[in-house]
């Protein structure tokens, strides 16, 4: 599904160039759970990024289900993160001013999926996470773990083919952490790959695969 | 309806920041729509009429000695000759303007004094004029009379008074002809009646009063056939009267009628500086505005950088700030509107118009008020959806992000065109301020307090002299002296005046005044040769002007020739201002008043409590001539209209400042509540390293007073230049001084500084620990 070939990402300053990611080569098929892990500035984000398109390698070719990503337009791109790929994010970046349901609801909308359809995807979503009760609240009424959830039901309302987590647990505590990582792998169990960014080792052996990343090279990959 | 619930939500969440910048928006908008209402109001001036492409008007004019003088009309022959002469030509007409002549109008025991023009019939052909009842008249018969339906309701209520016999002048049976709806007040038709110009025949006891190549008094216009042929009078006119009277040096000008009143009177002036002053704020509380809304773009940047992960596209986030900057401004648009509904009387009473707010809403003007709205949107959306949306998602989304490229150049243009503006406009309210004041204090060579007139009419002109001596008697009449004009307004002047030794191409403009013997003594005027006329000293007096202008060394004895008449002159008295205040005096002979001029008594009194003096005068009046209402009036009073565009002015350019400077303040506070709240770190550092709350206040001072200082360096040379230019309208005038400048950029900054402090004295004051604990 994703391959990654000799890709480079790189800040020039006056002086010297810092390199980010450092000729990176991967492969991930459909289905798979990964995990990347590595200590902070290692680059995991920034690989992630470019997975999800958010980003562009400065070298290196990128395909993504056979396509050439690195080549792909704005416009494609758009259609990318529309029909195939969903974010989980440590901040859960919901939109304050809109209730659950409608933060659920924005993608589909861009997706332009119909007013009717919306909604019986959208309460599908909250019937699935026991969110119903929940549905006109707004996102500064909700604990930490449940904005995730919602975090977690935007991204996969569009049936995505593809979700990117970084650090989903990074703003909870155990408990709740543990809940999300139950949910991502139960989400991977039907059938959706899944590629995760975390530093905890506990989290980590949630998924089926773990990449360390150190100063920006693989460093181990190991199957579980 | 999404997005309207969603720009509601975000509204409610940024309290401070949303009133504040919308505030300031409306306060700019209310401002703009004032100033919107003034120009439209005067871009309309008599524009309701259908044949405006078609009429022009002609007047005569003097080559005079330096410069060219305007008349308002042209001699009354004019016109028929240009329907006789120009086969382009379908009417024309003649018009003396209702604002200077009041006639009594009876009927039964309803006696009122109606302000009437005098008007050919083809007035309401040439002009739309609709009427309510009957016609325009029978042609040819002078002894007819035109009311507005207002003045016609004083006399009759609702009935339809066609047929009507009125007693016009207390000497003259007329048939009401017509009701005419009453005109708008943006009109040169001013008048409560109109009578036929014919009559005046009559009421002036002059035979040939209609048939003269001279007597400037006519307002003339003219209908054309096609619009193209105005070329055709203009070029072929200007030397008509000399084919009559070949000596005259009045020349004729024709104009279009529709440039009349914004060209040929200038008011295109203060409508272009309007209209720059109402973009200028507009502009400012936009800038205001923007700079809010920016304010929150950390928080704006990361949804527009979700949004975009999430499917959206480029398109997608800059529609969906403009819809919401759309939103807020038409929130705002509706609340300034409300609001000037609700000033809008008060404006109306302020600068002494009767604009109507729906004038608002016909087709032109409201088409350019969503203009404007558009064009706020466009401003106040442009800058954040462009720049909100030219974030790298990536960074964006990344927890440490802050948007610092907001810091610098949004900020301090904003903080630059509001001083600027404010200071522009304050410099121009204490300009135009002091000009009027100057003009209002001018020394007048007379002194014009404690001095009343009144005007005589009927018998009163017959007696006068009876009048005179009766008023006299009463203890708080000084003196009193029989005029024909007011010094506000003479209206006879002439080129007429001959001198020994004169060069022959040498064109002097003189006024010709006639009074008694004791006008000297009443107007208190400085008399510096010889003496004032009186019955046993016959001659005439000069103003000092006029002798200037002569050159000799003295005048007592010498003789003058005027119109072909020889006249002795008795005495030389010092320039007293008459006619209008913006000039230097003009050259004027007074001379002793023949019974046919007598048109007012001017009384000198010695208190300030008329009531008593009012009501005897008002008896002995009555008592002579029993049919006229008696009438009075204030010579300062007079004097006060003269100046009244300028006092208007005064306060148009008031408020607009008042507004700027509200702008400001808001834009100010907004502004330095943002810094402080961003700051919050950097003072609790400064704190807990020992500075002292004084100098962290200064520090947070001192780049708002050099953007003052900065924006003064734009202001005040564009200011200086235009002002100059308006300065340079009257001959009587105020010297353009640093003081002027330098206070209105001290008191900008001042306001500023005040402002400021009280923020950030608040920010200053916080508990160190409270304000580091943030992070």
């Amino acid at each position: 599904m994703i391959i990654l070939k000799n890709i480079f990402k790189y800040y020039d300053n006056k002086f010297q160039r810092t390199f980010v990611l450092k000729d990176v080569n991967l492969t991930i098929k459909e289905g798979e759970f990964v995990s990347i892990m590595g200590p902070s500035g290692a680059g995991k984000s920034t690989l992630l990024n470019i997975i999800g398109m958010l980003d562009e390698p400065n070298e290196g070719e990128y395909f993504f289900l056979e396509q050439p990503a690195h080549q792909l337009n704005e416009k494609k791109k758009t259609e990318f993160h529309r029909n195939y790929v969903g974010f989980i994010f440590q901040a859960f970046h919901l939109i304050d001013e809109m209730t659950v349901a409608e933060n659920i609801e924005t993608p589909l909308i861009y997706k332009g999926v119909k007013s009717r359809d919306r909604q019986a995807m959208v309460a599908d979503m909250l019937d699935r996470f026991n969110m119903v009760a929940k549905k006109d609240l707004f996102p500064a009424q909700l604990s930490g773990g449940q904005q995730q959830l919602v975090g977690i039901a935007r991204a996969i309302v569009g049936k995505p083919k593809l979700l990117l987590a970084d650090e989903p647990t990074g703003n909870l505590h155990s408990d709740q952490g543990k809940e999300i990582m139950k949910l991502l792998q139960k989400l991977n169990e039907e059938g959706i790959t899944i590629i995760q960014v975390t530093h905890n080792e506990e989290f980590a052996n949630y998924g089926k695969r773990i990449i360390r990343i150190a100063d920006g090279l693989i460093s181990s990959d190991t199957k579980l | 309806m999404k997005t309207i619930l969603l720009t509601f939500r975000k509204l409610r969440k940024n309290k401070a920041a949303t009133s504040l910048g919308l505030a300031g928006l409306v306060v700019g908008l209310v401002c703009v729509i004032y100033i919107f209402f003034w120009v439209t109001d005067e871009t309309s001036y008599d524009r309701f009429h259908e044949n405006i492409d078609r009429i022009f008007v002609v007047h005569a004019y003097l080559e005079g000695d330096k410069q060219e003088v305007p008349f308002g009309g042209c001699p009354p022959a004019v016109a028929p000759s240009l329907v006789n002469e120009y086969p382009e030509v379908e009417s024309v007409c003649r018009y003396m303007p209702g604002q200077y002549f009041e006639h009594l109008v009876a009927f039964g025991t309803q006696k009122n004094m109606l302000k009437t023009s005098y008007a050919d019939p083809s007035l309401f052909d040439i002009f739309t004029i609709p009427f309510v009842y009957g016609s325009k008249g029978t042609p040819g018969d002078p002894n007819q009379i035109v009311l507005t339906q207002t003045t016609a309701s004083r006399y009759f209520g609702d009935e339809n008074p066609v047929g009507k016999i009125v007693r016009f002048n207390n000497n003259i049976d007329m048939t009401v002809a017509g009701v005419i709806k009453d005109l708008p007040h943006n009109t040169f038709l001013k008048f409560d009646a109109v009578v036929p110009l014919e009559i005046m025949k009559k009421t002036w006891e002059q035979e040939n009063i209609l048939d003269t190549w001279y007597n400037n008094s006519f307002a003339t216009f003219g209908l054309l056939k096609s619009p193209d042929s105005f070329d055709k009078i203009a070029a072929g006119i200007t030397k008509r009267i000399q084919k009559e009277m070949p000596e005259s040096t009045n020349f004729l000008r024709a104009y279009r009628f529709e440039d009349g009143h914004l060209y040929e009177e200038k008011n295109i002036r203060n409508v272009k500086i309007f209209s720059l002053i109402g973009l200028l704020v507009l502009l400012a509380a936009t800038l205001n505005f923007i700079n809010l809304t920016t304010a929150r773009s950390t928080k704006q940047a990361k949804e527009t950088g979700l949004r975009k992960s999430i499917g959206a596209t480029r398109a997608n986030i800059i529609r969906l700030i403009y819809s919401d900057v759309a939103i807020v401004c038409f929130m705002a648009f509706t609340a300034a509107l409300l609001l000037a509904f609700i000033g809008l009387p008060f404006f109306n009473n302020l600068i002494g118009k009767q604009i109507l707010f729906t004038s608002l809403f016909s087709p032109i003007p409201f088409s350019i008020f969503i203009g404007i709205y558009l064009l706020t949107v466009l401003l106040a959306g442009s800058y954040p959806a462009f720049f909100l949306s030219s974030f790298s998602v990536s960074e964006t989304l990344k927890s440490s992000f802050h948007s610092v490229k907001n810091k610098g150049f949004m900020r301090n243009a904003l903080i630059v065109t509001i001083f600027a503006v404010s200071i522009a406009l304050l410099t121009s309210t204490l300009i135009i301020s002091k000009q009027t004041m100057f003009l209002q204090n001018m020394d007048m060579g007379f002194n014009k307090e404690q001095l009343m007139y009144i005007t005589l009419d009927g018998q009163l002109r017959e007696k006068a002299k009876t009048l005179k001596d009766e008023i006299k008697r009463s203890p708080e009449v000084l003196s009193a002296s029989i005029t024909q004009f007011l010094p506000v307004n003479i209206g006879s002047n002439g080129e007429g005046w001959n001198w020994e030794g004169k060069d022959p191409n040498f064109k002097l403009l003189v006024s010709n005044y006639e009074t008694d013997e004791d006008f000297l003594a009443t107007v208190e005027a400085k008399l510096l040769e010889g003496n004032f006329f009186s019955s046993d000293r016959q001659g005439i007096v000069i103003n000092k002007a006029f002798a200037d202008a002569i050159g000799w060394s003295s005048f007592e004895g010498k003789t003058l020739n005027a119109y072909g008449q020889d006249r002795q002159v008795v005495g030389v008295i010092e320039n007293i201002q008459y006619n209008s205040l913006a000039e230097t005096c003009r050259p004027m002979a007074i001379s002793n008043i023949g019974n046919w001029a007598t048109r007012y008594l001017i009384v000198r009194t010695n208190t300030d409590h008329y009531e008593q003096t009012i009501h005897t005068m008002k008896q002995i009046c009555e008592r002579i001539e029993p049919n006229f209402p008696f009438k009075y009036g204030f010579v300062d009073d007079e004097f006060a209209k003269l100046v009244e565009t300028e006092s208007n002015l005064k306060r148009l350019v008031g408020i607009f400042s008042a507004f700027a400077m509200v702008v400001l303040c808001l834009g100010l506070l907004g502004v330095i509540m943002f810094l402080t709240e961003q700051k919050t770190k950097e003072i609790g550092v400064r704190k807990c390293l020992g500075e002292r709350v004084s100098s962290i206040i200064l520090t947070l001072l001192k780049p708002f007073v050099f953007s003052g200082l900065i924006a003064s360096v734009f202001a005040v040379p564009a200011t200086w230049f235009l002002m100059n230019r308006w300065l340079q309208n009257y001959t009587n005038r105020i010297d353009l001084n640093v003081w002027i400048f330098a206070l209105s950029i001290v008191f900008a900054i001042l306001i500023a500084v005040v402002t400021v402090s009280w923020q950030s004295w608040r920010a200053a004051t916080r508990n160190p620990v409270e304000s580091l604990r943030y992070e």
